[in-house]
Order: structure tokens, then C-alpha cells, then sequence
């Protein structure tokens, strides 16, 4: 009976250990904003005449639990630009945290995040439209 | 370690992935950009699943909102994690997420269409 007392309050005093680290981790806040500056046309839907693939990945770091930077924009025309394309389309976004980026997370408490993403559109380049 | 029970729930949570798409949209809308119109906010709370991808369809949530995806002209996405997230990612059955869509309205002649608080309004003219 009184071992089970103890067992009790020993888990007690486990969740209370824990607690503080759950606070931390719960506070990580962070925002990933997909847009574009205007200089190529990036169309969320499909278009026809829009066949090269290309798949643009990357990551976004943030500090302090996401208050630095509160905000990471991730500019699409510009990413998709780089890789030769004009116009592209059908652009579909994926957004995740792998094992070791959430572990990282959770080693230092919060304070260094990573998150990745993939976003993938089809397009035209400038020979496609010689044609 | 009883702690490590605590720790399990939020390695979990990493295996998710959000994937946006656009399906059921009509071709030559929905254009990004960054844009001051409306903007909507929803937050996907998926109960635990052993499912590694989860999709989330912009057409569908413009649709909850009644807005068309050929009334937008210019979008963005915004996937956030809040404190109510993060909150609720604690919670070992709940994976929780909030996706913003920030847009601007086309009216079909061509014409911006927003009113002054940024909520939408369609013009129609018949000839």
C-alpha cells in the first residue's frame, strides 16, 4: 500500500519536472508566408500549356521560441524564376518537420526551430514560348 | 524516464505533412500575390492518423467562406502555428494547424473589387 503511495507521488513529482519543458515547447510560434512579388505569373490552378516540373525545397529557421523572425516569407515567382521558368502553375505546397528537426527542437528547449517545405508548380520556359 | 511519455506525443506530431492544393479551381485564377483584401483564417485540427500526408484544398475553404476561386485575383498562404496549436499538438491524439489565406478580389470586368473594410463584393453589369 504504501509502496504504491510512493509510486504515486513519484509520478507526481515526474509530471511536475516535465511541466516546465511542455511551457516551453508549447510556446513556439511560427509563420511561413507563400506569395510572390508579381515578376512572373505564378497561378495556384492548372493551365494546359504549362509542362516543366520543378520541385523548389527549402528551409526556415527560426529563433526564441518563433518570435525571430515572426514571419518568413517565401517569395514563389522569385524561387521559381532561378530555375528558368516564366509562368508557372498548378503550384502545390507541402509544409512538414522531419524527426531531427523536431528533436533539435525539443533539445534546445524551443528556442531553435526548423521546418521545411516543398513546393512544387509546373511551367513554362522561355523556349516554350518560341514555338 | 516517466517524462519520456510526455516527450512521445510531440515527436509524433513531426510526421505530418500539410499539403495545399488547389483542385476544382478554374485555370487562369487564383494568382499569387501579395494582396490587401480579405483574408481567412482556418485552423485544420485532424485527429491522430496514420496517415503521413494531409491535404488541405484552398477551393474548399474559399468555398466555406462563399467566396469563389474565380472571384480571387491575388492570394497567399500563411501556414501558422499558433498558441492554441501549439497548445493542442501537446495533446497526443490532435495534430493542429492554421492556414491564412490572404487575398484580393477580381470583379469580372475587370475592376477591383474589394470594398473598403476588405470584405467582398461582386459586380455583375449587364449590357
Amino acid at each position: 500500500m504504501s509502496e504504491n503511495i510512493h509510486i504515486k507521488e513519484h509520478m507526481e513529482l515526474e509530471i511536475l519536472k516535465s511541466f516546465p519543458i511542455l511551457m516551453m515547447l508549447l510556446v513556439g510560434c511560427s509563420a511561413i508566408d507563400y506569395t510572390s512579388g508579381g515578376s512572373i505569373p505564378v497561378y495556384f490552378s492548372h493551365q494546359n500549356d504549362h509542362f516543366r516540373k520543378r520541385v523548389l525545397q527549402g528551409e526556415v529557421y527560426t529563433f526564441l521560441w518563433g518570435l525571430f523572425p515572426k514571419e518568413h516569407k517565401v517569395y514563389l515567382d522569385t524561387k521559381f524564376r532561378e530555375q528558368g521558368l516564366l509562368s508557372v502553375s498548378n503550384v502545390q505546397i507541402e509544409e512538414y518537420q522531419t524527426t531531427s528537426q523536431r528533436i533539435k527542437e525539443i533539445l534546445s528547449f524551443g528556442m531553435f526551430s526548423i521546418k521545411s517545405y516543398s513546393v512544387r508548380g509546373y511551367g513554362k520556359e522561355a523556349r516554350d514560348y518560341e514555338k | 524516464m516517466k517524462s519520456s511519455l510526455f516527450i512521445w506525443p510531440l515527436l509524433f506530431s513531426c510526421s505530418h505533412q500539410y499539403v495545399i492544393n488547389s483542385h476544382n479551381c478554374p485555370t487562369k485564377m487564383a494568382q499569387f500575390g501579395e494582396a490587401q483584401g480579405f483574408e481567412i483564417s482556418h485552423r485544420i485540427m485532424t485527429p491522430f492518423s496514420t496517415e503521413k500526408e494531409l491535404e488541405v484544398n484552398l477551393a474548399e475553404i474559399l468555398g466555406q467562406e462563399d467566396i469563389s476561386c474565380s472571384d480571387v485575383g491575388k492570394l497567399s498562404v500563411v501556414m501558422k502555428n499558433t498558441w492554441l496549436d501549439s497548445f493542442l499538438n501537446i495533446l497526443p491524439l490532435i495534430d493542429s494547424k492554421t492556414i491564412v489565406i490572404k487575398g484580393k478580389k477580381i470583379s469580372h470586368d475587370g475592376s477591383q473589387g474589394n470594398t473598403k473594410d476588405g470584405s467582398l463584393s461582386l459586380f455583375i453589369h449587364d449590357e
